[in-house]
């Protein structure tokens, strides 16, 4: 509720003054070409994270649930990059990325790719934000999903299995369907998620080149803490908390009615 | 285990075709190799995931010349530990690294401190409003964290606790996830334990603290590595509500590094090392109790 206050006022963050200003908080964002920009932006980043990480996710759940020799290993293996801090995930991959002596050039040049300077294109630069996030998410959701495989009752895909369905249409027809309230759930978090990030771009590009990987959270980052500009920070998250809503009650509605009413 | 299962099945009716066709030995050591190459992919598919971490540590263990030769070399040609010194030494390392360490071991203790208790009534005490409470602690989850900064750093100015430990720790004392985790641990102990233990005169607060509290073990050490660990990994929280230097905590202190030795990875490599350490040491001491508390919670949907 003091967000919706704060958005309409002309708070800096450090005088104690401060005077209501209506919705021109509102009307300035909205009309700045950057603000703009910042919310394409999220909306690549997270139109391009979520299918990769819930898909490398399902695919890591997959892989160890189906038993076998260093399924434990995989796990721990896999789970590991989440519990590391992004900052850390960025500065490491800022250097496997660095366009003079990192390792990535190096590998691309001995297969006769031409390395780039990655962070500095705005062709690339996006995309660079996005795999760091992919690797370091995707362990998360598959844990969420391995304890969902392991509480489908396991007589549903023996006798699938009994009745000689292959893997892929047990799969399909019978192991993805009883998993979907945990795909529902994993989808819901890692876009909510996915809205807020901030680390990457704030380590990685500062939000360039030429705003190419400003995101939402990271233009009101810069308006309220670096140009003090409180009230249209405050706009500027009011905006993003319905548009977030707005997209988590779309998911309930459209996707999850379907996966618990069937 | 499905596996195994599945497999039984299958060569009930499988074995007498395949015993005419192919001898025995050929038929274990087919198999063997079949396993070998599975488990070599699968090594393989662990490898690459921790790959990063791997290039991470080599680096910091090069000298700053060898950091930055190019073809570059995989293995240091002397592995300097001596590193590390010269990461402790450099800005206020050790300094950041006590603030991380205080902040996410207090706001681990109070979210069983005082999560622990909320949990406990809200599994096992009636009283008035008790559902719509609770709901309101889930309902916290659904907010976005980064989208709450503007409103409670506008709160910590008015309390005047920007650059300080409060700051840090407060907001966090309590998690509606770790009371919900708990919450729901205290909820499977059989009720006829409590009552045992209310029939010997036990009170409720002695009932939460020498039975509910250590039969929750899994579920008190999962809420305290998540905390901790989130806290320890957060970022730009403490880089809004802190401001001097001295006050700055160890993620933050990365970034700073990044600006101001920018090109010595050796360096900036050594701090990630350290500051992913820490976390990866928690993860390792709880990992066997993580996928149980996670199947806990999913009971929400």
């Amino acid at each position: 509720m003091s967000l919706l206050v704060l958005s309409f006022t002309d708070w800096n963050g450090i005088s104690p003054n401060v005077a209501l200003v209506g919705i021109r908080n509102y009307v300035t964002a909205i009309h700045d070409p950057l603000f703009l920009q910042s919310l394409v932006n999220t909306l690549v980043y997270v139109g391009a994270t979520l299918p990769m990480v819930l898909v490398a996710g399902l695919g890591a759940a997959l892989l160890v649930e189906h038993g076998g020799p260093l399924s434990g290993l995989l796990r721990v293996a896999f789970t590991i990059p989440f519990v590391v801090s992004i900052v850390v995930v960025a500065v490491v991959w800022s250097w496997i990325f660095d366009p003079h002596f990192g390792v990535l050039n190096f590998v691309l040049e001995r297969f006769g790719v031409r390395g780039q300077d990655w962070l500095d294109e705005p062709r690339w630069a996006m995309l660079i934000i996005i795999l760091p996030s992919v690797w370091r998410q995707f362990g998360y959701y598959m844990l969420i999903l391995l304890a969902g495989l392991k509480n489908i009752d396991r007589s549903y895909r023996e006798a699938a299995e009994m009745d000689g369905a292959r893997y892929w249409s047990r799969l399909l027809r019978v192991t993805l369907p009883l998993l979907g309230p945990q795909l529902f759930f994993s989808l819901v978090i890692c876009a909510i998620d996915s809205f807020q990030v901030f680390a990457q771009v704030d380590l990685m590009t500062q939000g360039g080149p030429v705003g190419s990987t400003t995101v939402a959270i990271y233009y009101m980052y810069q308006q309220g803490f670096q140009y003090f500009q409180m009230g249209i920070a405050s706009a500027v998250a009011v905006m993003l908390v319905v548009g977030v809503g707005a997209l988590t009650y779309a998911q309930v509605r459209w996707v999850g009615r379907p996966v618990y009413y069937r | 285990m499905h596996r195994s299962a599945g497999s039984v099945a299958q060569s009930i009716t499988a074995e007498p075709v395949a015993h005419r066709r192919v001898p025995v030995r050929t038929r274990a050591l087919r198999r063997r190799a079949g396993l070998g190459a599975w488990a070599a992919l699968r090594l393989a598919l662990a490898l690459l995931v921790a790959l990063p971490f791997a290039w991470m540590v080599l680096t910091s263990l090069k000298s700053s010349h060898e950091a930055v030769t190019w073809p570059p070399d995989l293995l240091p040609s002397v592995w300097r530990w001596s590193n590390y010194a010269e990461v402790w030494r450099a800005g206020s390392f050790g300094r950041w690294l006590f603030n991380s360490l205080a902040v996410a071991t207090a706001v681990a203790i109070g979210n069983v401190a005082l999560g622990g208790p909320a949990a406990f009534a809200f599994a096992r005490l009636r009283f008035p409003g008790r559902n719509l409470l609770f709901f309101s602690v889930l309902a916290t989850l659904m907010i976005p964290g980064e989208l709450t900064l503007i409103p409670v750093f506008f709160i910590l100015s008015r309390l005047g606790w920007i650059n300080t430990y409060l700051a840090l720790i407060v907001p966090f004392l309590v998690n509606g996830y770790s009371v919900f985790l708990l919450r729901q641990f205290f909820e499977g102990i059989p009720e006829s334990i409590t009552d045992a233990a209310t029939l010997d005169g036990a009170g409720p607060v002695r009932l939460f603290w020498s039975v509910a509290l250590p039969m929750a073990r899994p579920a008190v050490a999962v809420s305290m590595f998540l905390s901790f660990v989130g806290t320890w990994n957060s970022y730009l929280y403490p880089l809004v509500v802190t401001r001097s230097v001295q006050m700055r905590t160890i993620t933050v202190g990365l970034s700073l590094f990044q600006q101001e030795y920018g090109s010595n990875w050796v360096l900036l490599m050594g701090a990630a090392t350290i500051i992913a350490a820490v976390p990866v040491v928690a993860f390792l001491i709880v990992e066997r109790h993580l996928t149980d508390a996670l199947t806990v919670t999913d009971q929400r949907g």
